[in-house]
């Protein structure tokens, strides 16, 4: 406040400036250093990026460092669940004898079986269970469901009946796997009456006849007697197998590469073919670019897929058979329009500009003009451009793959992936859920990326 | 006698039998050394005079001679090669006249790369580089830098340096100041003053700021509809135009003085600018002249002397 | 802060009082207006100067309520319209006195302007909102209007969109627009900068009309020094977000006492000047709003500075009756004449 302060005479004498020309005084950062800070301020993009750093690492890093097969079947482990568990139990597989029991005679209405229990250890080879005899019953019904029954019409699968009389077990050896069943028992009387059910909850564990163990090499032949009851350690599986017992890691190892290839080389090319011929057109004007413009158009109207088929059949390419070629030619030869207006757009306005009359003034040619002055001020549009293209090949190529007009087994691809998965969804969820998880991940990688890209390229340069 | 033109037309066909007649017959004789100062509204044709004269645009007609030579009517690269050295432009938009991507080092050398036929090896395109950034009051430092570091005003100083790196005879200025603060302006304005005077060169100052038109030139031009209404030594246009539209536009000139803005009758001319498509015949101005005659619908008016120097293009003088 | 005298005969349509807005950016906090005060009554001028960035935009649209708030932030200051305080009113509120006591009108007229609509529904619909008049009642209001701000054929053009105007004329419907609800301030922001001078002139002397009739307060937000001079009643000149010289225009332009409203005088030619005189270009750019400086703002381009100015921030000296100065070099323990201070610095500058 002015009231408190009293100035002196010296506070009147003139003030000494030290001479400052206009000095800027942050540190000089070109177009992309500027555009690269930016974008690591944007912390989804950040975080967009590492993922598809990562993915290409998984993809085309890993299987140099490490040893992945995605060819081999591991007959042992069909379908399995991913998972750390690897230990075998060794058994015999020779058919169980049974239990048998007499029935107590008649005495009233048909009662529910009792004392229902699993008898040694369930395994994956066979689940044995025997109960009490129930008075009456004529013969029994079992009954395996992978949820808790809740009624008389909701036993699950009716595995079979008793065949002999006073038999009191059953032996199941009907595709067991390694999650929990329900067993129910029923007992059924000579009239047809049925008892109330029972359950028992059981979970197997792996087994592997011993049979089998000698024909994977897991044991030696002379072992044979010795090792029934022991463990043997299967192949390690860290994400399950699929149906054929095929490695799910190396197969979305190796189906990240055609998928990752596919759906990056692609694009690469279809916009470089759009950044020369939108460059030219934009660039030459008038009639020409017109009729350029026209011809674009035409292309976009073509239909993808049926071209596509058009020129598998073309190259010869039979069902069943892989078809990457033709799926890149059709990709690359009917995206391009869509970034050569892009660019086009981008000249032309960019051709108005004073700088490039400046540059013309001073005797540049049209070469130079375009790569010196113009392209360089379209790059950034076009990168936001490749970067949204990306998932959009890859999700093309996956849809492609699953409905079995790209690539065919055995080689992997993510999309031919989620097409085998889904045979197996209910019963084996995690070999759909993956690859369609890999996908997933990708294409929404990329476009976060796209979308901090285009934010960091952008924006208006007033620091 | 640097540059004379002679009758310059520059049409513009817009499709369905339209025309825009931007210029429309201009003829012009720069004296070397002088400074030629161009007003004019929008579709004057100014701007485009300008671009026409100096190759950016082909003309549709007429002849431009630079020191007896006859200009081409299409520019090639290897024209512009070798007249871009003699005759240069200074640009309006100090945000768009500079490529983004380039510093300021490349922007200075690359007319010395272009031009030079490699006579000037790097780090001495490098020291001229630096030599002109001080000419213009910038830091020799700031030659690693990028233009969106740069203020509008400075901007402008580092296109000045990038036309005159090669010492033309010759610029055009198309509206360097307009899009600058009124402080900035004063800035260039003398700057370019001070280098015109020491390096002697031939101006065409194109602004529609009357006052700072007068005050840098030596001879005003007045523009209208694409042709030249009025012409002569600046202070006497600008104190006793003859032309009507001139007379209206230097009576539209804000003065920074409230009494004599105050006092002044201000002599409102009526109607709008219109369009330079399908120009009338007869003079172009005669829709809102105040002193129309018959004649004036009939006949386009001739730019021919008034007194002394001056030149007018209106059926009252002649 | 000195609080100055003012004028309490005539009735102040609009009146600001230390007005502090700040703004919250990537690179920190702008402090875009620091203590701008100033009024005006009905029937007066007043032009707020300033180049780009001193703040004078950022204050007329603070004070409508135009300024988006989380990045904005009115810290201090008042306000008051015919009386009543305008800051801190809700949106409801404000929108009931914008376009009807309050008018405004922006340096681009295309974007005042929906392109989508017809100017006469436009026009008309500001009528409907404030006046509740009806959809031919306000057509033919708004006829009225356009024929007031001397549109030729004002029917015809009522019923046309906006891309069919010229820029001139498209001002002029703005115009007519704005002062539908008879407004007792207009407020315009450089309504003339982007027009040729010719349709400039035909403007402002439409804007003086009407102010002339409607008894209407006009505060013109301009650069343009020969603007003022012809419009303007009082003169705020602002700098680096503050007003550094307030007064009649006739203090402002004869008896300027402020360096920086020296400097922007000798920056344009004057009719006797030729370009063996100098402009007085101020050198440097205007201060960092994110981190102001201490002292005065223009100290740094000051060709006259003293030690004080570079730490200490001047108040508002008084100059004349309603003429004052935020500079120094006007105060008292200065032992400057003020006659010779004038000469001085105009030959610092490099005036003539």
């Amino acid at each position: 406040m002015m009231n408190a302060f009293r100035p002196t005479p010296q506070d009147f004498y003139p003030l000494i400036k030290q001479d400052e020309a206009d000095v800027v005084v942050r540190p000089s950062l070109s177009y992309w250093q500027n555009a690269w800070r930016r974008l690591k301020r944007n912390r989804r993009a950040l975080i967009s990026l590492y993922i598809v750093v990562f993915l290409l690492l998984f993809s085309f890093a890993a299987p140099q460092v490490f040893e992945f097969d995605s060819q081999s079947q591991d007959l042992t482990q069909l379908s399995k669940t991913p998972g750390l568990e690897r230990q075998s139990l060794v058994v015999d597989t020779a058919p169980w004898e049974g239990r048998f029991a007499a029935h107590p005679a008649t005495d009233g209405p048909l009662q529910a079986v009792t004392d229902l229990q699993v008898i040694d250890v369930a395994h994956t080879e066979a689940v044995r269970l025997a109960w009490a005899p129930v008075a009456g019953a004529s013969y029994y019904r079992v009954y395996r469901h992978i949820l808790r029954p809740s009624g008389d019409k909701d036993l699950g699968l009716p595995l079979g009946e008793t065949e002999y009389v006073d038999q009191v077990s059953f032996e199941d050896r009907l595709k067991l796997d390694t999650v929990k069943y329900y067993y129910s028992v029923q007992a059924v009387s000579k009239m047809g009456e049925v008892s109330p059910y029972t359950t028992v909850a059981v979970q197997p564990r792996h087994a592997i006849s011993v049979r089998d163990a000698v024909a994977r090499g897991l044991l030696e032949p002379e072992q044979l007697q010795q090792r029934i009851g022991t463990e043997v350690t299967l192949k390690r599986h860290l994400l399950g197998t699929d149906y054929l017992g095929r490695d799910m890691l190396a197969r979305l190892v190796y189906g990240g590469q055609t998928s990752l290839l596919i759906g990056i080389v692609a694009p690469l090319l279809f916009v470089a073919l759009g950044i020369v011929y939108g460059g030219l057109a934009g660039y030459l004007g008038g009639r020409i670019d017109e009729l350029m413009m026209r011809f674009a158009d035409f292309v976009i109207a073509l239909p993808f897929l049926l071209f596509m088929i058009l020129f598998r059949v073309a190259m010869g390419i039979g069902p069943g058979e892989s078809g990457i070629v033709p799926m890149l030619l059709a990709l690359v030869l009917l995206s391009w329009p869509a970034v050569a207006r892009l660019v086009r757009g981008q000249m032309l306005q960019i051709r108005e500009q004073p700088f490039v009359d400046a540059a013309r003034l001073m005797g540049a040619g049209s070469g130079y003009l375009i790569f010196r002055h113009m392209l360089p001020n379209v790059m950034g549009v076009v990168l936001v451009s490749l970067t949204f293209s990306i998932p959009s090949a890859i999700f093309t190529e996956a849809f492609l793959s699953f409905i079995g007009m790209g690539v065919a087994p055995p080689t992997p691809s993510w999309g031919s992936m989620c097409n085998d998965g889904v045979k197996s969804f209910m019963s084996h969820p995690h070999e759909l859920l993956f690859p369609a998880f890999m996908i997933s991940i990708t294409v929404l990688a990329f476009n976060l990326l796209g979308d901090g890209l285009r934010d960091a390229l952008d924006a208006r340069m007033k620091d | 006698m640097l540059v004379k033109v002679d009758n310059l037309q520059k049409r513009f066909e817009l499709g369905r039998q339209q025309t825009l007649h931007a210029v429309d017959g201009v003829s012009l004789e720069i004296e070397a050394n002088a400074i030629v100062g161009l007003v004019g509204e929008s579709g004057s044709g100014k701007s485009t005079l300008g671009k026409s004269l100096i190759g950016l645009l082909d003309k549709s007609g007429g002849d431009v001679y630079f020191d007896g030579e006859r200009l081409p009517d299409q520019y090639r690269a290897t024209d512009f090669r070798r007249y871009g050295k003699e005759m240069q432009m200074i640009f309006q938009d100090p945000y768009a006249s500079l490529n983004p991507r380039m510093t300021v080092e490349e922007i200075l050398t690359e007319p010395l790369l272009l031009h030079s036929e490699n006579r000037l090896s790097k780090q001495q395109r490098r020291e001229l580089a630096a030599e002109w950034l001080t000419r213009v009051n910038l830091h020799p430092a700031h030659l690693g830098r990028y233009p969106h570091e740069f203020s509008g005003g400075q901007r402008q100083r580092i296109g000045i340096a990038r036309a005159l790196i090669t010492e033309p005879r010759f610029v055009v200025c198309d509206e360097p100041i307009s899009a600058l603060d009124v402080s900035v302006q004063a800035q260039v304005v003398n700057l370019l003053g001070e280098l015109q005077e020491t390096m002697g060169l031939t101006l065409l100052f194109i602004a529609h700021d009357l006052s700072m038109v007068r005050y840098i030139s030596d001879v005003m031009v007045v523009m209208y509809l694409g042709s030249v209404v009025e012409q002569g030594p600046a202070d006497q246009v600008f104190f006793t135009p003859r032309h009507p539209y001139s007379q209206a536009l230097t009576a539209s000139n804000p003065l920074a003085d409230p009494h004599q803005e105050k006092q002044r009758r201000h002599q409102l001319i009526q109607g709008e600018v219109p369009s330079p498509v399908n120009l009338p015949s007869g003079c172009r101005f005669a829709g809102r002249c105040s002193q129309v005659s018959e004649r004036c619908h009939r006949e386009r008016p001739a730019l021919k002397p008034a007194d002394g120097e001056r030149l007018v293009a209106c059926h009252l003088y002649g | 802060m000195n609080q100055p005298l003012r004028k309490t005969d005539r009735e102040k349509a609009l009146e600001v009082s230390n007005l502090h807005v700040e703004f919250d950016t990537y690179g920190g906090v702008v402090q875009a207006v620091r203590g701008v005060s100033f009024d005006v009554c009905r029937g007066e001028t007043l032009a707020i100067v300033g180049e780009s960035g001193c703040g004078k935009s950022v204050t007329m649209m603070s004070v409508m309520g135009l300024i988006p708030m989380p990045p904005g932030r009115i810290v201090a200051g008042t306000a008051k319209l015919n009386g009543r305080e305008m800051l801190g009113l809700s949106t409801a509120a404000l929108n009931k006195i914008r376009g009807a006591e309050i008018g405004m009108i922006f340096q681009d007229p295309m974007s005042a302007l929906n392109p989508t609509m017809k100017v006469g529904e436009q026009i008309a619909e500001t009528l409907m909102i404030h006046r509740g008049l009806s959809h031919r009642e306000g057509l033919r209001k708004a006829v009225e209007l356009l024929d007031r701000t001397k549109m030729p054929e004002a029917q015809k053009r009522t019923r046309q969109y906006p891309f069919e105007f010229s820029g001139g004329m498209l001002q002029r419907a703005v115009i007519a627009m704005s002062l539908a609800c008879n407004p007792s301030v207009l407020i315009a922001d450089e309504p003339t900068t982007a027009l040729d001078v010719t349709i400039q002139n035909q403007v402002l002397e439409l804007m003086r009309e009407i102010q002339r009739e409607e008894e209407m307060a006009i505060v013109l937000i301009t650069h343009d020094l020969g603007v003022v001079a012809r419009m303007a009643d009082k003169v705020a000149v602002m700098y680096a977000g503050q007003v550094v010289e307030s007064g009649e225009v006739d203090d402002i332009f004869y008896r300027s006492a402020h360096p920086y409203t020296l400097g922007l005088r000798s920056a344009m030619p004057s009719p006797e000047m030729h370009t063996d005189q100098k402009l007085s270009a101020i050198a440097g750019s205007p201060p960092d709003l994110f981190a102001p400086p201490a002292g005065c703002g223009y100290c740094s381009r000051c060709p006259d500075a003293r030690n004080i100015c570079e730490t200490q921030e001047a108040g508002l000296i008084q100059m004349g009756e309603n003429h004052y100065s935020r500079c120094w070099l006007q105060h008292a323990e200065a032992n400057v004449d003020i006659a010779e201070l004038y000469q001085h610095i105009h030959q610092l500058h490099g005036g003539g």
